[in-house]
């Protein structure tokens, strides 16, 4: 059974510019302990759309979702505050940039103490316990001295622990990482994203990872969702998706960065798109795509759907795979 | 002969202004290179390796403390009217914070051109068009503001203005990692076309080593101020000799080879 | 600034209903001051000892010939508020003009200056605006002797530390940019650097002080008229006016509020009008 599952969800920003549809009809699930990625560039909706999930989204915005499933509960049937309980008692959230996810003004055990107070209870020296206990899961093995500390004595890649300690204060099944790495040093990088993968197991967490890197999904996730202006352009396997890309973007996004390891001729140019990503409030018509796009013809001037093709999901009217027959 | 030479550069900063008890902070210690014309350089390095500082000297923002830096045979940093400007330049790494926002293209391709005082303004104007279609703009493009642009264009106007003194080397500073991943390619591939076309010599800080690999001859890789190795990219990648490079390698590499 | 920056932020601003209010109302002020003396039913200094402390017209006892009543020497209270907005309005002018020039040019020197003097210099200038304003300009007066011309100098180097602090401070943060770096490296030497690319970039912040030094100049004037310290009797300025009728207040109210009206409504406009260019001039608008 999964433990999310989400039908056409959207979230709708009103803006004196009219009306933005930041996520547009997204289908999702994720099943215990299952790790998904979720990939796309600045604007694509995929931040927004992990916010939605995690509850987090500002008042300002407008959600909905024909179905919305946790854990077997229906969210769309229970009240706004047994909603919000029951997902953040079974969903956490790390973001981009640790330094300024913590409070620079309080220490790393005060605000870790916070969150296991609100999740577990207990005396002051259990809460103690317990927080040594986490940051030693994370991987801070001086966790007494860190409690004491302050999110600017730590480097950003500790912060990024204690982040994932706080997250993991309420046992959540589900963890989504926004773009948990992007703001490190490539050394560190891999240690969390170790870190993440060992925990998943440890906690038989489920795992949303969001980024905008493949070489990151590529050996980390079963499935992957590429999203582009606010829709899921194609979701599959990791693998077979990053070895035959149906849709043009997903191509784009692997081939226009050259990956570590393979040798290059000199000069080879990178496969690259035209122009850049429309702004929300100036999409264009049809497949939204269609003018950076090299395939693209007069039929893109229809919206396409998100049609199966060979176990997979695309939004394209030219999927790439006759190529691969021809 | 190499275009340009650096020989054991050393900076440092003085971290603090307590007049009795002076701490100094060493950003760079003992940096060498060579670069041939057409030839680009990779400078690698996590944050604080002082690849940003080693950037800003080989522009002329910063003096170093001690060594040497030939261009074309010449010792520069001895030489104090050195015009920097006609020669290296620097691409930076956000075209948003590079460009004055009340500036238009035009004033801000110009400025160049004016403190170098060759031309008039009628031939100012044909070398700002011309420079312009280098980069893939047009040259009505030049009347309008930099906020109008999407990033992509505006990282090629950051790239036309450094180009507007046909310098012999550029200096990139992360100059694709604040864009897109699909306009990333763009960039790349103007920066390609343009070192064929004009022969320039690139010195290309990044902390990506797929683009490093892809994009450069030879590798410069930086560790807290320290040359930790350098030589061509294919032998330092193929067979690393300092524990950094070897960690920061398998860093990259690592979410291909495990599991 | 440019055209199109500058129809941007006009855009803006034009969309910001209580600027707009104030735009009005300072406007009329301003109408009401350029033309008082034409359509002043009286002359200010008349008095009319027949009609002292004549209430306003509303009034049960008003007079058609005050429409706005008397004073408690006679004098019609409406051609007095039209000529002290004239009076009020061409000090605070000539007050803000001075200072500006001033502080705009001691702060753009700054730029020039080493490290150790320019913080000497703004250490000075801490200590200034560490006093408060109206504080400071007593403390000038009272040194250098009451009376209008002093007032109006007291209150000038009150002013000129507040353009100091915000243009220094301008043209440091701009300084630290990138994009002054780039112009740096196009071969720009500093005078070129200051005034072609940093200027532009700090107009809009000395704007915003400019209307807000106006209407700390205003409430200054004001304030050192009613404490006997600036403007004198029978001068027909809103803050002498507020101290001459204080003994009346309990019995003719008006007297009192209606030139404390004229000044809250001006400064409040004031305020409102920079508020709102604070508002439409911030860069970050600049999309």
């Amino acid at each position: 059974m999964s433990l999310l599952q989400i039908e056409n969800l959207s979230v709708n920003f009103n803006t004196d510019e009219g009306t933005i549809c930041a996520v547009d009809n997204v289908k999702l699930s994720i099943d215990n302990g299952q790790v998904i990625g979720v990939i796309g560039e600045s604007g694509s909706g995929k931040s927004v759309m992990a916010l939605a999930i995690a509850g987090l989204l500002s008042p300002a915005a407008q959600m909905k979702a024909d179905l919305f499933t946790l854990d077997g509960h229906d969210l769309n049937r229970m009240s706004d505050t047994d909603r919000q309980k029951m997902i953040t008692d079974n969903i956490s959230i790390i973001f981009q940039e640790p330094t300024s996810s913590l409070n620079p003004s309080l220490t790393i055990g005060y605000q870790l103490d916070e969150t296991i107070r609100f999740h577990e209870g207990g005396n002051k020296s259990q809460r103690k316990e317990r927080a040594y206990q986490l940051l030693d899961s994370v991987g801070i093995h001086d966790a007494k001295r860190r409690y004491k500390e302050y999110p600017h004595q730590l480097s950003g890649g500790l912060n990024q622990r204690v982040m994932i300690a706080i997250a993991l204060a309420c046992q959540p099944k589900l963890l989504i990482a926004d773009e948990p790495t992007t703001a490190l040093d490539v050394t560190v990088q891999s240690q969390i994203l170790d870190l993440l993968l060992k925990l998943k197991e440890e906690h038989n967490m489920a795992l949303m990872l969001i980024t905008h890197d493949f070489s990151i999904l590529s050996e980390t996730t079963q499935k992957v969702h590429v999203m582009y202006a606010g829709q899921v352009v194609e979701s599959g396997r990791t693998y077979n998706l990053l070895s035959q890309p149906y849709h043009p973007y997903t191509k784009a996004l692997l081939e226009s960065v050259p990956h570590f390891g393979m040798r290059y001729k000199k000069g080879r140019r990178l496969f690259n798109l035209p122009g850049s990503t429309p702004p929300m409030r100036n999409l264009p018509v049809g497949c939204y795509l269609g003018p950076r796009c090299p395939y693209a013809n007069k039929q893109c001037v229809k919206a396409p759907e998100l049609t199966g093709i060979k176990g997979r999901r695309v939004r394209c009217h030219f999927p790439l795979i006759e190529e691969e027959q021809s | 002969m190499p275009l340009l030479s650096a020989k054991l550069i050393r900076k440092s900063y003085k971290v603090s202004n307590n007049p009795f008890k002076q701490r100094y902070l060493e950003v760079l210690k003992g940096i060498s290179f060579t670069l041939n014309p057409g030839q680009t350089l990779a400078v690698v390095g996590e944050s604080g390796s002082g690849k940003s500082t080693l950037a800003r000297i080989l522009v002329g923002a910063e003096q170093p403390d001690k060594g040497q830096l030939f261009f074309q045979d010449k010792d520069i940093l001895q030489d104090k009217h050195f015009p920097w400007y006609q020669n290296m330049r620097m691409i930076f790494q956000n075209p948003a914070t590079s460009l004055n926002p009340r500036a238009t293209i035009l004033q801000t391709l110009e400025e160049p051109l004016i403190n170098a005082g060759q031309l008039n303004h009628h031939q100012r104007l044909e070398r700002i068009a011309e420079v312009l279609e280098l980069v893939g703009l047009r040259s009505e493009h030049a009347q309008r503001y930099p906020h109008t642009f999407s990033g992509g264009q505006r990282q090629r106007i950051a790239i036309a203005r450094a180009l507007m003194l046909q310098p012999k080397v550029i200096v990139a500073d992360e100059p694709v990692s604040a864009l897109d991943v699909s306009v990333q390619a763009q960039i790349i591939n103007l920066l390609i076309e343009l070192q064929e076309k004009l022969e320039l010599a690139y010195v290309f800080i990044s902390h990506d080593l797929g683009l490093v690999q892809h994009f450069s001859d030879k590798v410069l890789v930086m560790h807290n101020g320290q040359q930790e190795e350098y030589g061509r990219v294919q032998e330092v990648f193929s067979q690393p000799q300092s524990s950094y490079t070897i960690e920061l390698l398998k860093a990259s590499a690592g979410y291909k080879r495990k599991s | 600034m440019t055209s199109q920056s500058l129809k941007l932020a006009l855009n803006v601003y034009s969309h910001n209903r209580s600027a707009m209010f104030g735009t009005i109302v300072l406007a009329i002020v301003i109408l009401m001051a350029l033309i008082g003396p034409w359509i002043a039913p009286h002359d200010p200094a008349q008095q009319f000892s027949d009609d002292i402390l004549t209430p306003p017209l509303w009034h049960s006892a008003g007079d058609f010939k005050y429409f706005l009543g008397t004073d408690d020497l006679g004098r019609d209270l409406l051609s007095r508020i039209l000529f002290g907005a004239r009076l009020s309005l061409k000090l605070t002018l000539i007050v803000v003009f001075i200072a500006a020039l001033i502080g705009i040019l001691l702060g753009a020197l700054t730029a020039f200056l080493s490290a150790t003097v320019r913080s000497l210099v703004m250490r000075m200038m801490d200590l200034l605006l560490s006093l408060p304003s109206l504080l400071l300009a007593i403390a000038i007066v009272a040194v250098i002797g009451p009376g209008l011309p002093n007032a109006i100098y007291a209150v000038i180097i009150v002013l000129i530390p507040q353009f100091v602090r915000v243009t220094q401070s301008a043209i440091s943060e701009e300084l630290s940019k990138d994009y002054v770096m780039a112009a740096k490296l196009d071969g720009a030497n500093r005078t070129r650097l200051l005034f072609n690319h940093v200027w532009p970039n700090i107009v809009p912040a000395i704007i915003v002080q400019l209307t807000f030094s106006f209407s700390t100049a205003l409430l200054d004037i004001a304030a050192l008229g009613f404490l006997g310290l600036g403007a004198q009797p029978p001068m027909a300025e809103w803050g002498t006016m507020l101290s001459e009728s204080r003994a009346f207040i309990q019995f003719a109210p008006w007297t009192m509020t209606l030139p404390g009206l004229a000044i809250f409504l001006t400064v409040l406009s004031i305020n409102l009008v920079g508020d709102g260019l604070r508002d439409a001039l911030d860069p970050r608008l600049n999309r």
